[in-house]
């Protein structure tokens, strides 16, 4: 299992996009982990633009059955997780 | 040369502006715009925006402009209107400072995060597809007893239209352009990180009586009250105008939440 603490990203990245793209990486480089927890605390309103460079970048490169239930959000905040909810959803009905 | 300009009906605002940017001043001119049959109550954010996209665009042709009867912005929220030229370096820090007052001194128990996602999509809306040179202003108010946040994003630059348009010369109208825009995974993507999910996600962060508007070009977008009316502009409006609230008072409170992808 491995925890990537996304203020830590944040702190690295000024703007959103960069910071996607580098939790991106993250991620990729602990695929082979059972488990990958993303701790959001600290971290409130990502938007789209971060999701897309992230989440929705390892859609397309891997597909969403690589990560189902591999990925987990830690303390993220309620509107966080129904925009990721929502996002995840349109992303897939959008690639199937 | 001086020009004095009078607005008096606030309901033909945009028009009035849009009149003064394409009115063709020279270098030197002088244009004085008053506003002083305006009741201040009426101004909102899209009107100090707007209006400060106007100043910027005359001054950096060198046409002096100034403005009466105006509110002046101020750097309260509550009080007035908040106002900010948009620069790239300090858009996340805008978006985190307008949330952190809005936690510190009115909301310290609610999860402002889709305020500050509103903010964050809308301001990077600017960056990654208008082309506006700097002119480029947000705006925001709020009303503490409605709990209602007021935001107002104006540009002049190319304008949501016709950059859908020029990317897709099969739409061939502007209101059409405007629509397609709010779609779900709609985008011209200007950058790699483009989506189309940006104005769709402010759009869903509105409550069914807070109203999500954009005019740009000849066309203007209206939700508000779970209906959605789009229409053609009698001008060309010559740049993009979001606005958006945000009730407050409906946003979850906050706490943390262990979420599975």
């Amino acid at each position: 299992m491995c925890i990537i603490r996304l203020e830590d990203i944040m702190k690295r990245h000024q703007h959103y996009p960069d910071a996607g793209t580098a939790l991106y990486a993250e991620i990729v480089s602990n695929l082979q982990d059972e488990q990958i927890i993303i701790d959001s605390e600290n971290v409130r309103g990502i938007p789209t633009l971060m999701l897309n460079t992230s989440i929705g970048r390892l859609i397309d490169e891997f597909g969403y059955s690589r990560i189902k239930g591999k990925i987990c959000f830690k303390h993220m905040g309620k509107t966080d997780a129904e925009t990721l909810r929502k996002y995840i959803s349109h992303y897939i009905s959008k690639t199937v | 040369m001086k020009h004095s300009i009078r607005i008096s009906d606030i309901s033909q605002w945009l028009p009035a502006i849009t009149k003064i940017i394409t009115a063709d001043f020279s270098a030197n001119d002088e244009v004085q715009i008053d506003f002083k049959e305006i009741p201040y109550e009426q101004f909102t954010p899209i009107h100090i925006s707007s209006i400060a996209c106007v100043k910027c665009f005359l001054e950096k042709r060198g046409i002096k402009c100034s403005c009466q009867h105006v509110p002046r912005p101020t750097l309260s929220i509550s009080k007035g209107f908040n106002l900010w030229q948009l620069d790239k370096a300090y858009l996340e820090t805008y978006s985190h400072n307008i949330c952190r007052i809005l936690k510190q001194s009115f909301y310290p128990d609610k999860d402002l995060s889709a305020v500050k996602g509103c903010l964050n999509e809308a301001l990077y809306n600017v960056f990654d597809h208008a082309e506006a040179k700097d002119i480029a202003f947000i705006c925001l108010s709020l009303d503490p007893i409605t709990d209602r946040l007021c935001v107002a994003v104006c540009d002049l630059g190319l304008g949501i239209a016709k950059k859908i348009r020029s990317h897709f010369p099969e739409i061939l109208n502007d209101t059409k352009a405007v629509a397609m825009a709010v779609e779900n995974s709609f985008t011209t993507k200007s950058r790699k990180h483009n989506r189309g999910y940006g104005l769709d996600n402010i759009l869903s962060c509105c409550n069914d009586d807070d109203t999500f508007k954009i005019i740009s070009n000849g066309a203007s977008y209206i939700a508000v009250n779970d209906k959605i009316s789009t229409f053609a502009l009698d001008y060309d409006f010559p740049g993009t105008l979001l606005y958006f609230e945000i009730s407050i008072y409906m946003l979850p409170e906050d706490e943390d939440i262990f979420e599975e992808i």
